[in-house]
């Protein structure tokens, strides 16, 4: 093969969440560079936390991003509920789970029908698929719908809840109206059970990741809203000592930190979800997983479209357990007083693990606040597949190159809108 | 029947210009239209698709950027945007509003009626206030919507 010198620019890429930009050098056929930039205002909503109050972390923090603001809300909740030594009800944590649901049916609907599953057709993009496979989108557009209902029957509106608050609740909705939403999510069970069918039929590349596996694993129920870090190295530990293990660092190229676990890059989300936590799915989930294929373990980024469809399985059909065993709390929050302390809250983000760690006065100012999302923690990770990917694919011509570089991209549904929009892809051969 | 009509806010209040869409749907929930549907939506087309759905008129309010007409000039567009447009919305993916319409239009889910109001922006850095000249476009959005 000869060796070129090329530069490509492509104006944006499409289907990925958010803005930021891929860079790729190659030199005489090596790949020298493969970076992701990420403009990334978490750090933004950092500085301007401090000086606020405790009770306006979740609402503030939600703004971070609209596709996932529970995910955001839930973490607040969590570290400044530790923070101040309280613990909700079993009734309040039942309800903030079903409300976490309806956030993961719709955040993964939205991937897998928009963004996702074009790669896997040869459709341009979610317009054509539309236009070919109407039944199909239609069968995306009502799962979302379903996830949104959740949304606004627990949380009151479908984009950052409002009827939530640390402690709790504004109001807990009545028995009626969760059995209208029972009601509306149970053929939303079928039409998820389709999905896993649908993807299950596409072609996938034979490709393992070796890196570390890093999610929550909570001792009863798959983690959604909370439970304990855990590594596929063996690692576990306290959500307080988060710091101690996984360490950011500053790089030239991008607002977003790289994140090493115990000196590793490591990979969050869907696969590491399912891979550390695959026995815990509920018996209809389960069954899905296997009939599409999947182990117990899932290491493959391409599979994890598969993953998703099976994980909006779960939490459709967990939000139905939840509802049927549904007793509206009261109080619907408890009592958060303030205090001076430290309290740290890690949830599953449909897109993996998102910690936040906030100190607090003795009258409740947020004197610092830090947020690692799952996107800067699997930034290196998706750069290092980068590289693997363009060093396997050198034969191909820059368009196609380019778009198995993007392709690689969305299998990972980074938020970088945890940033926003544009993504410039260039690819240097030098 | 009443036909129904579902004004949808799209942006980012904490993106400065981006936010008209949302401080527009804030002033309207004020004056409890009746037969009027308000909604907050990123842009997400799936999101934009169910809150349009069954309806038999919907506007759409959004910040744009065509570099072509000062800050707080109001784009009125029929049907979908008709001029090329640079979304400034933040926080969704790379999906747009052209593209929810065109979705929508495949799955024959679009209103008979659908109106863009899009409101030229200016500044779009981090803040929480809209500049003066887009501002001043609220009262404007509020008559071309046939209220006050």
């Amino acid at each position: 093969m000869t060796h070129r010198s090329t530069t490509l620019r492509v104006a944006s890429l499409a289907r990925v969440e958010g803005e930021g930009a891929l860079h790729v050098t190659v030199r005489d056929d090596v790949v020298e560079r493969a970076a992701l930039e990420i403009y990334e205002p978490p750090r933004f909503f950092e500085a301007f936390l401090r000086g606020r109050q405790y009770t306006e972390m979740s609402d503030l923090t939600s703004r971070v991003c609209g596709i996932c603001p529970v995910a955001y809300q839930a973490s607040a909740w969590q570290a400044i509920e530790q923070a101040c030594g309280i613990s909700v009800s079993a009734g309040i944590a039942a309800l903030r789970r079903l409300l976490y649901c309806g956030e993961w049916i719709s955040s993964h609907a939205l991937h897998i029908y928009l963004l996702h599953a074009p790669d896997f057709l040869g459709a341009a993009d979610a317009i054509a698929l539309a236009g070919e496979h109407r039944d199909v989108v239609e069968r995306g557009l009502q799962l979302k719908k379903a996830g949104n209902a959740i949304l606004e029957t627990v949380g009151g509106r479908a984009i950052h809840p409002v009827n939530t608050r640390v402690g709790g609740f504004y109001s807990a909705p009545s028995r009626d109206n969760l059995a209208r939403l029972a009601a509306q999510l149970r053929p939303a069970l079928d039409a998820a059970l389709e999905t896993v069918s649908w993807v299950a039929g596409f072609d996938f590349p034979e490709i393992e990741l070796a890196h570390p596996f890093f999610a929550l694993h909570h001792a009863e129920r798959y983690a959604i809203d909370g439970g304990v870090p855990t590594a596929t190295t063996g690692a576990t530990f306290d959500v307080g000592a988060f710091g101690d293990h996984v360490v950011e660092e500053q790089l030239p190229y991008s607002t977003a930190l790289h994140a090493r676990l115990d000196g590793e890059r490591y990979l969050t989300g869907p696969l590491a979800r399912y891979t550390l936590n695959s026995g815990q799915l509920s018996d209809v989930a389960r069954q899905a997983a296997t009939g599409a294929g999947l182990g117990a373990t899932c290491r493959n980024p391409f599979r994890s479209i598969v993953v998703r469809a099976v994980e909006i399985v779960y939490a459709v059909d967990e939000a139905l357990r939840l509802i049927a065993e549904y007793e509206p709390p009261d109080p619907a929050a408890v009592d958060v007083r303030a205090r001076a302390g430290v309290g740290c809250g890690a949830t599953e983000a449909p897109r993996g693990l998102l910690f936040h760690r906030y100190e607090l006065d003795a009258a409740g100012t947020v004197l610092s606040a830090n947020i690692v999302p799952p996107t800067s923690q699997n930034q290196a990770t998706i750069e290092d597949d980068l590289r693997a990917v363009v060093a396997g694919h050198l034969d191909l011509d820059d368009a196609a190159l380019t778009a198995l570089c993007e392709r690689t991209i969305r299998n990972y549904d980074p938020c970088i809108s945890c940033a926003t929009h544009f993504l410039d892809v260039t690819v240097a051969r030098l | 029947v009443t036909p129904t009509r579902v004004v949808i806010g799209i942006g980012n209040p904490f993106r400065g210009d981006d936010g008209i869409g949302p401080a527009l749907i804030a002033e309207l929930a004020e004056l409890a239209l009746p037969d009027t549907v308000l909604r907050l939506s990123t842009g997400d087309p799936f999101d934009l698709i169910a809150a349009w759905t069954g309806a038999d008129h919907a506007v759409v309010v959004d910040a744009a950027h065509t570099g072509q007409v000062p800050p707080g000039t109001i784009h009125h567009w029929e049907r979908r945007p008709a001029a090329p447009v640079v979304s400034t919305h933040v926080g969704s993916h790379g999906l747009g509003l052209p593209d929810a319409i065109a979705i929508s239009d495949a799955l024959g889910l679009t209103p008979a009626e659908l109106v863009i109001l899009a409101v030229e922006v200016g500044d779009v850095r981090f803040g929480t206030t809209l500049s003066p000249e887009v501002a001043r476009a609220l009262p404007e959005l509020g008559s071309q919507l046939n209220i006050g």
